[in-house]
């Protein structure tokens, strides 16, 4: 019935707001720039890297790629999936992934995510070691709405003109001479009628396409309701050394009916994951969980702040919905220097050269003598799927052996664009937020899933990523050791032009 | 001029010997507006049961068929009808643009430019606004468009020759064209599946939705058919066309292939059991023979309201035997659910849907579909008569 009251009340909405709307940048939810997913895990016996591209618009496309690791594969079939709720327990026909012609280990399929909120993409491989399933996670949200290219619009309004000439011309011919005897020339009479009835159909054509304008413009503004915009956290300073932070809903109208800021779930034991980021040079980074600040407030946290430089500073703050669907909330603040304080529990904090100052090493020195190598080539892709490896080595330069899980895993890394509009908080494993992947796995799935909670920590440890678009990235790598979080800081330099899994 | 006026009264008298064959160009005009109807009934099955679909599907071929048939079918006349020299063919024609052909030609060239004219704006409004979840939407509506003008373009090329034609041909092509209009009639039933639900009958919007196309296509038949029981004929054919495809399509199995799937749904589902505008039909046709002389607003006013008052009354009645567990059967197909829409959701259970808030809202609404089918009505009648002068 909504449907019908929708598809039939044509409702006015300003253009003004639908071109704000085309301004906007690409955006994501969970991360900020980066919506795409990255995983690497087990399906079954089957070792498989995964990547879904999330379709800007929605319902939309999502481009779904698996490569296999190890064992022959025959079949490898995909299917999209609500995380929870109606429709979660019945899924569609699976589609069966297309091998690559280039590498028979690759499969891929585009598969139609129909509704925003928390999908997850259910992957099935079949091959000789038996059968295999795991579950990504996939947050669906249309963030763009493309102005029409001008070949489209010109092409599109040369038919439109040829058209409506044609039209006008058609009624012309057909009082001038439709209902004339077989033969007959045209009188003067019928000439006169044809003319008045060119100007009325002509009439007819221009209202006609106003009303089709008119009606565009409302579906547009429909859909303009429903573009996610990040929301802009409210982060304010309770002197001397607390944060307030205010979580917003986003501020389409849409969104911000359906959003609600009192159903957070833990992520790796924290509501909130608050990132302050130094800018411009990225040489200050803080991870840091705020709680509760005693109002019982919807959406509002507090946290004090360890010791920390003056400047401006970017905030991002990652939180997962019940309903699995992940934000990064975002935001700006200027901070006087916070004198005194360490980082407590799960906190931590680093400090490092300036951006422009530093050299693209691939080395970072940690404390004790500890230090922590990037084992990737340093030559990275826009789009392009990639293991960010990294190693920590003890002082003789022998693999560690003595890291702890920091917050259930080997390590969490957070990959920020010079300009920070790219930030991700990743794991080893998946680039999605840990709540979300439990929630799509089910329980039982993520026993089986090594994400360190047994306290045996490789020392190597693999980020599935890609990064979005080309640019200059810091990354920091954080992992435990000795009961203390220790960062290594990296830069990367990316170029355009990906290639595929 | 006297030698031209001879001339051209010889070639029509030799041309009048010749219409006594069905035309090719009506059989044309069938296979495309049948074959838009039949894809445009068979893809929204398809949407409502298996969801996804490609450019490929024979549903869309089907629809395809229709721009490809009548953009061919123009383009023939077009030019043999422009660079002949047979005056025979050139009188039955009109100019445009300095080009020569049947005005229903020009017509169906329209259309099949405009349907091909869609098929971009449909890509790019998928890639902007999502892919559709609607039947109608700017880009359908100008696919729409086009296809309604294939098929008028199809009319005219029927209407020129009936309208020459001998009393025989004249009948046949009377048949052909009522058995196209009561495929017309089921795809407005289509067009309107968004607002045909029972569970809308005791509501305005059904009867505002179902107060556009219906009288409009009603009155064309009267006006153009000369048969005593034209509308009745007619609407039977719309009758047992669309109780075939609610008998039909159910017996082939489908299985969903877009998420999220609410319930399995093993079955095309069918557009539902005809809406009874045999009924308003029926009564067309017995006051026709009093009120044909009648000017066209006072005709076009009478007529709406009682196409309006025989529809509510036969409709709102049959919504109650529809609501009852006699109809849930494969004869009126009550019982058939949606894939997208959770059980028990509105409109898939035996309750009316009050879509009105009050009864004022209602009698409002009641009213605008009163004055819409007085206006269609009155449209459909210039159509029909101005349709029954066409000549080239």
């Amino acid at each position: 019935m909504a449907a019908a009251r929708a598809a039939l009340k044509i409702k006015m909405k300003t253009l003004s707001k639908i071109l704000i709307l085309l301004l906007f940048p690409a955006i994501a939810v969970a991360h900020v720039g980066s919506p795409d997913v990255y995983y690497e895990g087990k399906a079954g016996p089957y070792s498989v890297q995964v990547v879904v591209r999330v379709p800007p618009v929605i319902p939309g496309v999502a481009e779904v790629e698996v490569k296999t690791l190890s064992g022959n594969v025959n079949t490898v079939r995909m299917v999209p999936l609500r995380i929870q709720g109606l429709g979660a327990e019945l899924a569609p026909v699976a589609d069966i992934g297309q091998r690559s012609l280039d590498d028979a280990r690759s499969f891929h399929a585009g598969l139609w995510l129909m509704q925003r909120g928390a999908w997850k993409v259910q992957v099935t491989v079949e091959g000789d070691l038996g059968h295999g399933e795991l579950s990504i996670p996939v947050a669906a949200a249309p963030t763009i709405m493309r102005p029409m290219q001008w070949p489209l619009r010109w092409l599109l309004g040369i038919l439109m003109t040829i058209l409506a000439v044609g039209f006008v011309g058609m009624a012309g011919a057909a009082v001038r001479e439709g209902i004339s005897t077989p033969g007959a020339t045209a009188l003067t009479a019928s000439s006169n009628r044809a003319r008045k009835a060119m100007v009325f159909v002509a009439l007819f054509v221009v209202v006609v396409l106003t009303l089709g304008g008119i009606w565009w413009k409302s579906e547009a503004a429909d859909t303009s309701r429903w573009i996610y915009s990040v929301p802009r956290v409210k982060a304010s300073l309770v002197v001397p050394n607390a944060l307030s932070i205010t979580l917003k809903k986003p501020d389409t109208a849409g969104w911000a009916q359906r959003t609600k800021l009192n159903d957070l779930i833990p992520d790796h034991g924290h509501l909130v994951h608050l990132f302050l980021v130094r800018v411009p040079q990225l040489d200050r980074m803080v991870h840091l969980h705020p709680g509760g600040d005693g109002s019982g407030a919807e959406g509002q946290f507090l946290q004090t702040l360890p010791a920390m430089p003056a400047g401006r500073y970017q905030v991002f703050a990652d939180i997962v919905h019940s309903t699995g669907f992940p934000e990064t909330q975002i935001s700006e603040i200027v901070l006087p220097e916070i004198q005194s304080g360490t980082p407590q529990g799960d906190d931590s904090s680093v400090s490092a050269a300036p951006l422009n100052q530093s050299a693209a090493g691939q080395t970072a020195t940690l404390d004790g003598g500890m230090r922590m190598r990037w084992l990737n080539e340093p030559s990275f892709h826009a789009g392009e799927p990639i293991g960010l490896r990294f190693r920590v080595e003890d002082a003789a330069g022998a693999p560690a052996t003595d890291l702890e899980p920091y917050m259930g895993m080997a390590g969490h890394l957070v990959v920020v664009r010079e300009d920070c509009q790219v930030f991700a908080h990743l794991h080893p494993g998946w680039s999605a937020p840990m709540a979300t992947v439990e929630l799509a796995s089910g329980a039982s799935a993520m026993k089986s899933m090594d994400h360190a909670s047994d306290g045996a920590v490789s020392p190597e440890i693999v980020f599935p990523y890609g990064f979005p678009e080309a640019g200059r990235y810091r990354l920091f790598v954080q992992v435990r050791h000795a009961g203390k979080v220790e960062t290594g800081v990296f830069d990367a330099q990316v170029t355009s032009g990906g290639a595929k899994l | 001029m006297t030698t031209t006026a001879h001339s051209l009264a010889g070639t029509v008298a030799v041309e009048q010997s010749a219409v006594d064959r069905v035309p090719w160009t009506v059989w044309t005009s069938a296979i495309a507006t049948i074959s838009v109807v039949t894809g445009a009934v068979w893809d929204i099955s398809w949407h409502i049961s298996v969801g996804r679909d490609t450019f490929w599907t024979p549903p869309h071929m089907l629809i395809q068929l229709c721009a490809a048939i009548g953009g061919l079918t123009s383009l023939y006349l077009i030019l043999r009808t422009t660079f002949t020299r047979d005056e025979t063919v050139r009188a039955n024609s009109v100019r445009l643009f300095g080009l020569r052909a049947p005005l229903g030609a020009f017509l169906c060239g329209w259309g099949a430019l405009t349907m091909l004219a869609s098929a971009p704006f449909d890509n790019w409004w998928h890639e902007t606004y999502g892919l559709d979840v609607k039947v109608l939407s700017p880009p359908h509506a100008v696919l729409g468009i086009g296809a309604v003008a294939v098929i008028f373009g199809g009319f005219l090329l029927i209407m020129a020759p009936l309208n020459r034609a001998s009393a025989a041909l004249a009948g046949r092509l009377e048949t052909v064209f009522m058995v196209l209009i009561g495929f017309i009639l089921l795809s407005a039933q289509a067009d309107l599946i968004e607002c045909s639900n029972r569970a809308l009958m005791h509501s305005s919007i059904f009867y505002r939705c179902f107060m556009f196309p219906f009288p409009v296509y009603l009155m064309i038949v009267r006006s153009v058919v000369k048969r005593r029981w034209a509308c009745t004929t007619t609407a039977a054919v719309y009758m047992a066309l669309s109780m075939a495809q609610e008998w039909v399509l159910p017996l082939f199995y489908a299985e969903q292939k877009l998420g999220p799937v609410y319930q399995r749904v093993p079955y095309m589902v069918p557009l539902g059991f005809p809406v009874l505008i045999i009924v308003p039909a029926l009564l067309v046709d017995l006051l026709w023979a009093k009120l044909k002389d009648w000017n066209g607003w006072k005709k076009g006013i009478t007529l709406g309201a009682s196409i309006f008052v025989a529809f509510v009354a036969a409709q709102w009645l049959f919504a109650n035997f529809l609501m009852s567990s006699w109809s849930a059967n494969w004869v009126f197909g009550t019982h058939y659910q949606l894939y997208m829409a959770p059980p028990g959701s509105p409109g898939m259970t035996p309750e009316f849907f009050d879509y009105e808030k009050s009864r004022a809202e209602l009698a409002l609404g009641m009213g605008i579909a009163l004055i819409t089918a007085m206006f269609t009505s009155r449209v459909g009648l210039t159509v029909g008569t101005w349709l029954r002068r066409v000549q080239r």
